[in-house]
């Protein structure tokens, strides 16, 4: 009897300490990503604002978020939202620029494609308009016929379609997200979406009022 | 004659990859109801698995019935231990097989439909696959056993 006791008794001690270091692991990630004490300072000149950049806000804000970006990716669907409302938000209104930079992963099959609309459209001055139709309607284009959907997008904005075929062939369009995706390997970038704030890497809180005071407390 | 594996030590390397894919399991459930939101990785394509709409049945999240098949199996594996009734390994491959089949469907579903890649998805596949191969076999010296 003692024997069996301690057999299930020991199973369920080695499942109850399992769980609860399990639960602690997985507890111990979103912390890590909203710290700022923990962010690293990186000196380059890559993270200066450049003429060509995507932004939104204010080009001469005292906050520079610059963020290197997925469209494939789910989180950088939420992020992006997030960036958007802030962009608009009345107290951080003309002190914070966002710069929107490419990081499309390897493993994701779509996301060089996508990158590459939206830099077509950004010809035609539908850069941050294809950003987020291709943000909220992700679903669609992730699961096949993803080409059509791009198509249709553009459609949506009424772009030139003729010139963006001509743009999509533009080897200077691919070049622009293929060095993008450099600067951001060489800033250590290794997950996306990446944030870098004033030149810092920063994790951002993946809760908008959180996020908010983490940008109001760079004013 | 044919050395044959014991069944004890089949049962022990069965109930560490039983212990093994219930952490696996547990972590991607609490994952799951802490609500994180992981980013996505250069190495792991994120856990874009886990944000899908294939990752929960209603309300009930997949990782939840991982954590679910391998309680049972380490309840089956220590049942054995306590008893030693070869009826347990006749049992098994009546929950393996099809755990087996499901973590194919999500395998396809995860490569074929969501396209990416997670990696806790993967481990929990391999050890519910190897479990599967260690009941078939235990199932199987319960025949020979018998037949002799």
């Amino acid at each position: 009897m003692k024997k069996r006791f301690a057999l299930y008794g020991g199973m369920l001690a080695a499942m109850t300490l399992i769980a609860f270091v399990m639960v602690l692991f997985a507890k111990h990630e979103p912390e890590k990503k909203t710290e700022r004490t923990e962010s690293k300072s990186v000196v380059s000149d890559i993270l200066q604002p450049r003429p060509d950049d995507w932004f939104k806000g204010n080009p001469d804000a005292d906050v520079v978020v610059i963020k290197y970006s997925d469209f494939q990716c789910p989180a950088c669907r939420f992020y992006g939202a997030m960036d958007n409302l802030l962009s608009r938000d009345e107290e951080l209104g003309q002190d914070v620029l966002f710069i929107f930079r490419h990081f499309p992963l390897r493993s994701f099959r779509h996301a060089q494609r996508a990158a590459l609309y939206t830099e077509a459209a950004g010809l035609q001055g539908h850069f941050w308009n294809m950003h987020d139709l291709l943000y909220v309607n992700q679903q669609q284009w992730v699961r096949g016929e993803t080409e059509e959907v791009f198509q249709q997008l553009a459609e949506l904005l009424e772009l030139d379609m003729d010139q963006l075929e001509k743009d999509l062939e533009n080897p200077y369009l691919l070049e622009r997200i293929e060095s993008d995706y450099e600067d951001g390997s060489e800033l250590g970038v290794n997950a996306v979406p990446y944030y870098f704030i004033n030149g810092e890497s920063v994790e951002i809180p993946n809760d908008l009022d959180k996020y908010r005071e983490l940008l109001l407390s760079y004013l | 004659m044919k050395k044959r594996v014991s069944p004890f030590v089949l049962v022990i390397i069965f109930l560490g990859l039983a212990f093994f894919g219930f952490a696996d399991a547990v972590y991607l459930t609490a994952s799951h109801f802490m609500d994180s939101l992981p980013v996505c990785t250069v190495i792991q394509g994120c856990d874009i698995v886990a944000m899908s709409e294939y990752s929960t049945i209603g309300p009930i999240p997949v990782s939840l019935l991982g954590v679910l098949f391998y309680t049972s199996m380490l309840f089956f594996g220590f049942v054995w231990i306590d008893i030693r009734k070869t009826a347990i390994f006749r049992l098994l491959p009546w929950v393996t097989i099809p755990a087996f089949l499901f973590s194919l469907l999500l395998l396809y579903l995860m490569h074929f439909v969501i396209e990416a890649l997670c990696i806790y998805c993967i481990l929990s596949a391999i050890t519910t696959t190897l479990i599967m191969l260690i009941s078939l076999y235990l199932r199987g010296l319960t025949r020979t056993l018998s037949s002799s």
